[in-house]
C-alpha cells in the first residue's frame, strides 16, 4: 500500500514537471557571435568596451528585447588581439549560425574579411579603419564611429584653420594595421588640400617603455604636432616622454587615445594634448549617458568608474540591435543580406549626445562608416574642454 | 626496403589513416579549422626540425620564411596567372634561396650568436613586409583569384583540409627519406661533430646552406598554404610569437625526428585551442582576462619540463611507450 502510493506520488510529480514545462514559456534567442581582446595590446580599451557591449545586451533584454518576442545573446571570447586565434574562434563561432558579429581590432577584421564577405555575416567592429568602410570592397564590414582616417583629416583641417605657416607633423602609431591605417589618407588630404605640412611615421613597438629614441629625432626635426594613433598605455607613455624630454610639440591624439584612461595614464603630460574624438567623454553629463548610468547604478557601479570606450561599446551593441529589431518588426528572415539592407536603410540612429548622429548607407566610398565627422577636444587641468562642435574632412 | 618492420607497426600505420581520413566528418567546425593550422604547422615544423634537429642549426627566423613563402604565393597569385600549384613550388624556391641568404652568416656562428643571427632574419623579413610598397607595404594582401587544383576549388575547410593534409603526409615523405640519404647523413654528422664530419670530407659549409635552405623551403610551403587557405594576409600572422611556437614544437615533440615534429605542432596548436574551448564553456568559473596568462603558464611550463624530464620530447615517451609493450611484462 505504501509502495503504491509513493509509486503514485512520484508518477504525479513527474507529470506536473513535464506538463509545466510543456507549458513554460519559451523566449526565442537571436544569436550574435563577437571577439574581444581582454587581455592583448589593446585590452585597455577592450576591457572596457567590451563590458559595455555585453551591458547593453542585459539591460535590452530587460526592457523586452526584440519588441518583446526574443532576446538577444552574444559571448565575447578573447582572442588577445592573436589574428590566427581570432580566426580560429571566428570559424567555432559561426558554426552556431550567428545572425551578426561584433569584431574588434583592424589586424582580424581585416583577416577575416573574406571570410565575412562569403559568409554575408554583418559584422560591426570596434576598428574605425576606413578600408573597412567601403561596401564595394566589404559590403558586410559596419563601423559606428568617424574612421581614422577621417579623424587624422580633420585634426589636419584644424591646425591649418588655427594656425599658419609650416608645419612638422610627427605621426607616431601602433605598429600594426590599426595604427598605419590613416596615414596614407592623411597624406593625401595634406596634398589635395595644399596644406603646408609634413608627415613623418614613427612605429611604436609594443611593449616599449621609453620613446626617446624617436622623439629627439622629432625634435631635431622641429616637430610641431606629435599625431598619436595607438591606445591609452603606450600613447601616455610617449605623453609623458614628451614632457620629460621638454618637446614643445602639441599632443594630438585620435579617438583610442583621447580617453579618460589617457588622462589618467599620463597625469599632468596630458594637458593641452588636442583629442579628435567622434564620442563624448562621461565627464560631459548628456542624454544619452542616462540609461547606461542608471544600469550601471543599480549594479552598484556608476558611469564615472566607466569611461568612454564603454559608451563606445554600448551604443555600437545599440546600433546593430536596432538593425535586427527593424527586421523583426517588420516580420523579415533574419539573414545576413537582409540585415545588411536593414542597417543601411535604417533612419539616423541618435545617441543622445553621446556620438554623433549614425547613418549608413548602401554605396560610396565611406558608406558603412556611420559617422561622418568629428569633435574636437582640449585637455586643460585634466579635463576635457569642447574647441568645436562637428566638424567634417 | 619495406614500409614498416612488424604487422602492429602497419597496424598503427592504417590506424593513423583511418583517423586523418575520419577527422573531418567528426570534430566540430572549430576542431575541423585547428586541424587545419596543425597540418600546416606540421610542415613548418618539420622543415625546421630538418635545421634545428637535425643539423644542429638554431634557428629563431622560421616565421619570417613562413611570411616570404605566404606573400611569394600571394604576390603570383595576384600578378600572374599560373596555377596554386606552381605558386607551392615557387613559394618553397624562393623561401629556400631567402633561406640559403640568411644562412650564410651562420657558417661562421654557433649556438647564441647563430640565435640572433636568425633573429635579424626575422625582423628584416618582418620590415620589409611592412615597408616595400610591392610588398603592400603593411597594408593586407588579399588573394581574389579562386586556388584552383586541376578544375577543383577548394573553399571549405573541410575542402582544404584534404589539400593540407596530403602536402603535409608529403612533407613528411620527404623528410623521412631524405635521412636515408647521403645529404640527410651528412646533417646528422655536422650535428653530431662538426669539425670530425669536415675532418672525413663532408663539406660543412656547403650543407649547412642546404639545410637552411631546405628548412626555408618546407616553411616557404606552409606560408603558401596558409596565403591559399585564408586568402588575406597581414604580417602580423608572421611575428617573433611564431617563430618560437616553431621552436617550440621541435622541443616538445622531439629535435632530430619527423614524428616528434609532427607530435609538437598537434600539442603547440591544440593545447592553446582547446584551452580557449574550456575557457569559453567555463567562462563563470575561468575569467576570461585570465585565459591567455594560463595558456602561457602551461606553454612555457611544457618547454621547462620536457627539458627536465625528457629532452627528446614526445617522440621519445611515444618510443618508450611501445618498447614497454612491446617486452611487457617483462622489463628488458
Amino acid at each position: 500500500m505504501k509502495i503504491r502510493l509513493s509509486a503514485g506520488l512520484l508518477v504525479l510529480v513527474v507529470t506536473l514537471a513535464v506538463a509545466a514545462a510543456g507549458f513554460g514559456r519559451t523566449t526565442a534567442i537571436v544569436k550574435l557571435g563577437g571577439l574581444c581582446d581582454l587581455s592583448g595590446p589593446t585590452s585597455d580599451v577592450g576591457v572596457s568596451y567590451c563590458k559595455g557591449e555585453l551591458d547593453y545586451i542585459t539591460y535590452f533584454n530587460r526592457k523586452g528585447g526584440f519588441s518583446n518576442k526574443a532576446k538577444a545573446n552574444i559571448s565575447l571570447p578573447d582572442f588577445a588581439y592573436n589574428v590566427a586565434k581570432a580566426q580560429q574562434l571566428y570559424a567555432q563561432i559561426t558554426s552556431g549560425n550567428p545572425v551578426a558579429f561584433m569584431g574588434w581590432g583592424t589586424a582580424d577584421t581585416t583577416a577575416l574579411g573574406p571570410q565575412i564577405t562569403r559568409d554575408k555575416l554583418p559584422f560591426m567592429s570596434a576598428s574605425l579603419a576606413e578600408q573597412l568602410t567601403n561596401p564595394k570592397d566589404t559590403p558586410y564590414n559596419f563601423v559606428a564611429g568617424t574612421n581614422y582616417t577621417a579623424q587624422a583629416q580633420i585634426a589636419a583641417k584644424y591646425i591649418d584653420r588655427t594656425t599658419s605657416g609650416h608645419k612638422e607633423i610627427a605621426f607616431f602609431h601602433n605598429n600594426s594595421a590599426f595604427g598605419t591605417a590613416p596615414i596614407a589618407g592623411l597624406r593625401a588630404y595634406i596634398t589635395a588640400k595644399n596644406f603646408d605640412f609634413t608627415v613623418t611615421t614613427y612605429p611604436m613597438i609594443t611593449g616599449t617603455t621609453a620613446f626617446d629614441a624617436q622623439l629627439l629625432q622629432a625634435k631635431s626635426r622641429g616637430t610641431d604636432y606629435i599625431f598619436i594613433q595607438n591606445v591609452p598605455t603606450p600613447a601616455s607613455i610617449l605623453a609623458k616622454d614628451v614632457k620629460r624630454l621638454g618637446l614643445t610639440s602639441r599632443i594630438v591624439c585620435l579617438n583610442y587615445c583621447a580617453s579618460e584612461v589617457f588622462l589618467k595614464l599620463a597625469g599632468d603630460a596630458a594637458n593641452g594634448m588636442m583629442g579628435i574624438q567622434p564620442f563624448t567623454p562621461v565627464t560631459f553629463n548628456v542624454p544619452g549617458n542616462k540609461a547606461p548610468a542608471a544600469f550601471l547604478k543599480a549594479r552598484g557601479s556608476s558611469l564615472a568608474e566607466q569611461n568612454i570606450f564603454y559608451l563606445q561599446g554600448w551604443y555600437t551593441m545599440a546600433v546593430m540591435l536596432q538593425g535586427i529589431d527593424t527586421l523583426i518588426k517588420g516580420k523579415k528572415a533574419i539573414t545576413g543580406p537582409n540585415l545588411k539592407v536593414a542597417l543601411e536603410t535604417m533612419p539616423e540612429f541618435l545617441s543622445g549626445g553621446v556620438g554623433f548622429p549614425i547613418k549608413f548607407k548602401a554605396s560610396g566610398s565611406r558608406a558603412h562608416d556611420g559617422m561622418k565627422g568629428s569633435r574636437v577636444y582640449s585637455v586643460t587641468s585634466g579635463r576635457f574642454t569642447k574647441l568645436t562642435g562637428f566638424v567634417a574632412p | 626496403m619495406a614500409l614498416r618492420a612488424t604487422r602492429i607497426e602497419y597496424f598503427r600505420l592504417a590506424l593513423l589513416a583511418a583517423a586523418v581520413v575520419a577527422a573531418p566528418y567528426l570534430v566540430s567546425a572549430y576542431w575541423l579549422h585547428v586541424l587545419n593550422d596543425i597540418g600546416i604547422a606540421v610542415i613548418g615544423a618539420i622543415g625546421l626540425n630538418i635545421l634545428v634537429g637535425y643539423t644542429g642549426q638554431i634557428s629563431l627566423g622560421q616565421a619570417g620564411f613562413l611570411a616570404v613563402g605566404a606573400y611569394t604565393a600571394g604576390l603570383i597569385s595576384i600578378h600572374s596567372s599560373l596555377p596554386p600549384l606552381a605558386g607551392i613550388v615557387l613559394a618553397a624556391l624562393v623561401s629556400a634561396a631567402v633561406g640559403a641568404f640568411f644562412g650564410l652568416p651562420a657558417l661562421r656562428l654557433k649556438g647564441l650568436y647563430l640565435a640572433i643571427a636568425t633573429l635579424a632574419s626575422q625582423v628584416i623579413i618582418t620590415w620589409a613586409i611592412i615597408h616595400w610598397q610591392f610588398l603592400g607595404a603593411g597594408e593586407p594582401l588579399v588573394i581574389t583569384e579562386p586556388t584552383s587544383f586541376f578544375g577543383w576549388i577548394p573553399v571549405t575547410d573541410k575542402q582544404w583540409y584534404w589539400v593540407i593534409a596530403v602536402c603535409a603526409t608529403l612533407a613528411a615523405i620527404v623528410a623521412t627519406n631524405l635521412f636515408r640519404t647521403g645529404v640527410g647523413r651528412a646533417f646528422v654528422a655536422i650535428r653530431d661533430q662538426d669539425i670530425a664530419a669536415e675532418a672525413i670530407g663532408v663539406d660543412t659549409a656547403r650543407y649547412k646552406i642546404i639545410a637552411f635552405a631546405l628548412s626555408s623551403g618546407f616553411a616557404g610551403v606552409a606560408g603558401a598554404l596558409t596565403a591559399y587557405w585564408t586568402t588575406i594576409l597581414t604580417w602580423e600572422r608572421f611575428t617573433i610569437d611564431v617563430s618560437i611556437a616553431y621552436l617550440a614544437m621541435i622541443i616538445i615533440g622531439g629535435l632530430g625526428s619527423v614524428s616528434g615534429s609532427v607530435y609538437g605542432a598537434i600539442f603547440i596548436v591544440a593545447v592553446p585551442a582547446w584551452l580557449t574551448q574550456l575557457g569559453n564553456d567555463f567562462s563563470g568559473v575561468i575569467s576570461p582576462q585570465n585565459l591567455p596568462a594560463i595558456q602561457l603558464i602551461i606553454f612555457g611550463l611544457s618547454i621547462a619540463l620536457f627539458l627536465v624530464f625528457e629532452p627528446k620530447g614526445l617522440a621519445r615517451i611515444w618510443q618508450r611507450s611501445k618498447d614497454y609493450f612491446r617486452l611487457w611484462p617483462f622489463r628488458y
